[in-house]
């Protein structure tokens, strides 16, 4: 006997245009204890899925078909009877804790309101019962964190937050929307390592909605893949995972790239080039705003000497949690923020003391590529006028006519038709919005492109297109790339060299295929045993040891190694002193044991 | 964070592709029944006042000392009556719809241009600059504005041109205000930075990414300001500080109609309606075209 029975669910939008159909005909069923995964690209109808399942749907929106949940039928339930079920026999998680928690409530004045409400409890009870469930969900000092307000949370405690409020009334059903996709790698380890515990203690049942086939993989046990509103395969994750049927569940799976698969970047080192460019201890430091009138500005130091040379042909990735200071060292690097320390050479000229002229020069043969494909256009240029722009600016040696034959030929390279030349950004989608930015990046020709989480926003099939283009790209014109993200697996498909960041500082620097194989820094360890591998068995397989907590804010780093309150490996000398990027055998780590540590994984 | 803007934008696209944010905006305000009606009332008065006196056969000057005080009647085409000096007043109230639409345009014109160089300029360079030249609009927002006018009207003569920079000058701080918050929105914007990155200069910077994407805001506050710069330009003249006679406007000949107001009731009620109707449908389209534009109500 199933939990949930969905049978046809469809969900229509009225909208000015007509008539969008969301989801087109679902069926599922869920047992108590088990878990189902609903994994399509955005725009596929999985969360108005669950949301029509809620009565959660927009005004404009319709559901019809049939679910039950315990023997009642949800859909065309009376608004009044469905409160009495949402948040008491189902519960919802959404994707960002900041937005689903209200910053004017303190943490157990908006837990407590449930149990009032749905159990008639009084407050004193209501705020026992939520203490003992910021406990279950491991939040330190849970009485304290009772009086906190939200923002006083890190990203990681909110979202435990939203799960200790969405088990308070025992569900019978929980539905979590993209729980994790806000998180770092390592904070998502965690939230699924307890949302797996406690799915055992309360029996419930999970439907998980996400895009990262990897999470699914390891978490769940059904799998439903949602293209366009439509089921296009339903099973168990291990044989879906193993034999997809649905050749868009086979293309899904294929663009997928894996942590635990060799990857052979495609660019050409050019043999015996000296570096094209040289970076030299470069720090970076945010003067932040006064806390009191004639008080001192507070330092946020992002980065701290960093350094690393890339030659032509060569991609460098760049990885780290979110604040490590990799987009620091990035836009310092290309001069959108003034570094306070270090040397910057460009094609042997040296860019610290540039006046305006040489770096017009530099940006010329220095471009970067952005992480948000619309946010980075302008709406009210077109695509020609957009590729056109850098043009103008750093190539005044090139004729008008010139100019606009380059920037056809251009577009055209990276996909676009001639058609679409005049077209605004909105018009086109994510992917080609990407496709845009890099030409603007690619037109004056430069030697070195910056790549700035650029395929971080896209849908999996996407990013492997767009991913497959620069590297195409790459081989053509010999371009060195350096390709900051934080996804392991996409940096490892693409990248030569890996530096790896934490807290500001580079943690290790090693040869691509070295540093995955045989990581010298522990926090390169717990990176890649944090990332999700979309292969049921090896999930199964795997044996980590999570991280705990999660990075110290850069505003007051801890003693001696930024990472030792962190580390598995951490000892004394650690928090004393702070260990230097040192050349091993097999690259570069700045961690006082980190022979020991190569050692014990080879 | 890194989905839901691409969520949003499978959304847009959901809602139909290949539709610009102008045409969005366009649709939206065809289905607002009250501003489509202000716009045409609007329009219905402003052609009116430019082609009614050059139609009419009675000069908007001239006494005619047969009709002194007269209701409105067909009888010699006084639709409107006239005044105590004969004078006709339907003709007047167009002519004087003339100036009050004009002080209403140029006026904002002039606050539209300095205020969006100004307040653009400031809020993109930011820092030191932005400091000084917001504190300058500051202590400008703290003169009297009465005591300005009265002071430019005593040392150069009472002149429609002095009113419009009297008008433009205070109403460009507004503008100024608003440009700047909504600039420093849009250079955080990655779009700008991507300009930054390219070599772009900073002049072009200002008028190519950031002049370009503040016009939503900026609409809407122009046809919030007409409205207010027609009432000052009123105020002015029932002061008796405004247009100089026989010339008129909207809020001289208020002041007139309502000194006799008892006896001959019609001297108030058809300039004074002009000009309310004329507010009203002002602010209808402004409230019209700002929630034509708010991004958030696109979905609707």
């Amino acid at each position: 006997m199933s939990l949930i029975e969905v049978r046809d669910l469809k969900v229509d939008f009225a909208t000015p245009d007509g008539t969008v159909h969301a989801v087109r005909g679902i069926d599922f069923g869920l047992q108590a204890g088990r878990t189902l995964g609903i994994v399509g690209e955005s725009g596929s109808g999985k969360s108005q899925t669950v949301l029509s399942l809620m009565g959660l749907l927009a005004d404009n929106g319709r559901s019809s078909g049939s679910a039950r949940f315990e023997g009642r039928e949800l859909i065309g339930m009376a608004d009044r009877e469905l409160r009495g079920i949402r948040g008491n026999r189902i519960a919802m998680i959404f994707q960002d804790p900041m937005t689903s928690l209200n910053p004017y409530l303190k943490i157990g004045v908006q837990m407590s309101q449930v149990l009032e409400l749905h159990e008639g409890m009084s407050r004193r009870q209501a705020l026992r019962r939520c203490g003992e469930l910021l406990e279950a969900v491991r939040i330190p000092d849970a009485g304290k964190r009772l009086q906190s307000w939200p923002h006083e949370l890190s990203g990681g405690m909110r979202q435990r937050v939203t799960i200790a409020t969405a088990l308070l009334c025992t569900p019978a059903l929980l539905i979590a929307d993209e729980p994790t996709t806000a998180l770092d790698v390592t904070v998502q380890a965690q939230i699924l390592t307890l949302m797996q515990e406690l799915r055992r203690d309360f029996n419930a049942a999970i439907i998980f909605i996400t895009h990262d086939l990897g999470i699914v993989a390891g978490f769940c046990d059904d799998v439903l893949v949602m293209q366009d509103g439509e089921c296009k395969e339903r099973g168990s994750v291990d044989r879906v995972y193993a034999e997809p049927k649905h050749p868009y569940t086979q293309r899904l799976l294929a663009a997928v790239p894996r942590l635990d698969r060799d990857a052979r970047p495609r660019g050409k080192r050019a043999a015996g080039a000296g570096p094209v460019l040289d970076v030299e201890g470069l720090d970076v430091v945010y003067s932040l705003d006064r806390p009191r009138l004639f008080a001192p500005r507070p330092k946020l130091q992002a980065v701290t000497t960093g350094t690393f040379t890339i030659s032509p042909g060569e991609t460098l990735g760049v990885v780290g949690e979110s604040g490590c200071g990799k987009s620091s060292l990035a836009r310092a690097v290309i001069g959108l923020v003034p570094p306070s320390a270090g040397r910057v050479t460009l094609l042997g000229g040296d860019l610290q003391d540039a006046g305006k002229k040489t770096w017009m020069a530099a940006r010329r043969n220095m471009q970067m590529i952005f992480q948000d494909p619309l946010a980075s256009l302008n709406p009210r240029m077109t695509a020609r006028q957009i590729v056109a722009e850098p043009l103008g600016a750093c190539r005044p040696d090139l004729s008008r006519a010139e100019r606009d034959e380059r920037v056809v030929r251009i577009l055209n390279r990276v996909g676009l038709t001639d058609g679409q030349l005049d077209r605004y950004p909105h018009e086109f989608s994510g992917g080609q919005c990407q496709r845009i930015g890099i030409a603007r990046a690619l037109a004056p020709g430069p030697a070195v492109v910056i790549c700035d989480e650029a395929v971080s926003a896209l849908d999996v099939s996407i990013r492997a297109q767009i991913v497959d283009l620069l590297m195409e790209l790459q081989d053509e014109l010999g371009l060195a790339l350096i390709f900051i993200a934080h996804d392991l697996a996409v940096v490892r498909q693409i990248s030569h060299r890996v530096v790896v960041m934490y807290l500001g500082r580079a943690m290790e620097v090693a040869q691509s295929e070295h540093l995955y194989a045989r990581p010298m820094h522990p926090y390169t360890r717990a990176l890649i045993e944090a990332a999700p591998i979309p292969d049921p068995a090896v999930e199964r397989s795997r044996k980590r040891e999570l991280l705990e907590g999660e990075p110290p804010s850069p505003l007051n780093p801890p003693p001696g190694c930024a990472f030792s309150a962190r580390c598995n490996f951490a000892i004394d000398r650690c928090r004393q002193e702070t260990p230097q990027l040192r050349t091993l055998a097999q690259g570069m780590a700045a961690c006082h044991r980190a022979e020991e540590i190569a050692a014990r994984r080879a | 964070m890194r989905k839901s803007r691409v969520n949003r934008v499978a959304l847009q696209k959901a809602s139909g592709a290949g539709r610009g944010l102008w045409s969005d905006a366009w649709r939206a305000l065809k289905r607002n029944r009250a501003a489509m009606s202000a716009a045409i009332i609007l329009a219905v008065v402003a052609v009116l006042c430019v082609f009614g006196p050059e139609l009419s056969p009675v000069e908007f000057d001239k006494l005619d000392w047969d009709y002194v005080s007269v209701p409105p009647s067909f009888e010699g085409w006084h639709l409107f009556g006239t005044d105590d000096l004969g004078r006709d007043l339907f003709v007047r109230t167009l002519v004087g719809g003339r100036i009050s639409l004009m002080v209403g345009l140029v006026a904002t014109a002039v606050s539209l241009v300095i205020g969006i160089s100004y307040g653009a300029i400031a809020g993109y360079l930011g820092g030191r600059v932005d400091q000084v030249m917001m504190r300058i609009v500051d202590i400008l927002y703290a003169m009297p504005f009465m005591f300005l006018v009265i002071l430019l009207m005593v040392l150069f003569g009472r002149n429609i041109a002095l009113i419009f920079v009297a008008i433009g000058a205070i109403n460009w701080l507004d503008m100024a205000r608003i440009v700047r918050g909504q600039t420093l929105s849009i250079k955080r914007r990655e779009f700008v930075e991507a300009a930054q990155a390219a070599g772009v200069t900073t002049p072009r910077i200002i008028r190519r990414h950031i002049v370009p994407n503040l016009f939503g805001v900026v609409v809407v506050y122009v046809t919030l300001t007409i409205p207010q710069v027609i009432l000052v330009e009123s105020f002015l003249s029932f002061l008796g500080l405004g247009v100089q006679e026989p010339m008129t406007s909207w809020g001289a000949l208020v002041n007139e109609g309502a000194k006799a107001m008892e006896n001959e009731p019609w001297g108030l009620i058809f300039s004074a309606g002009f000009l309310a109707a004329t507010l009203f449908c002002c602010n209808f389209i402004g409230d019209g075209l700002r929630d034509a534009l708010d991004p958030r109500d696109r979905s609707a």
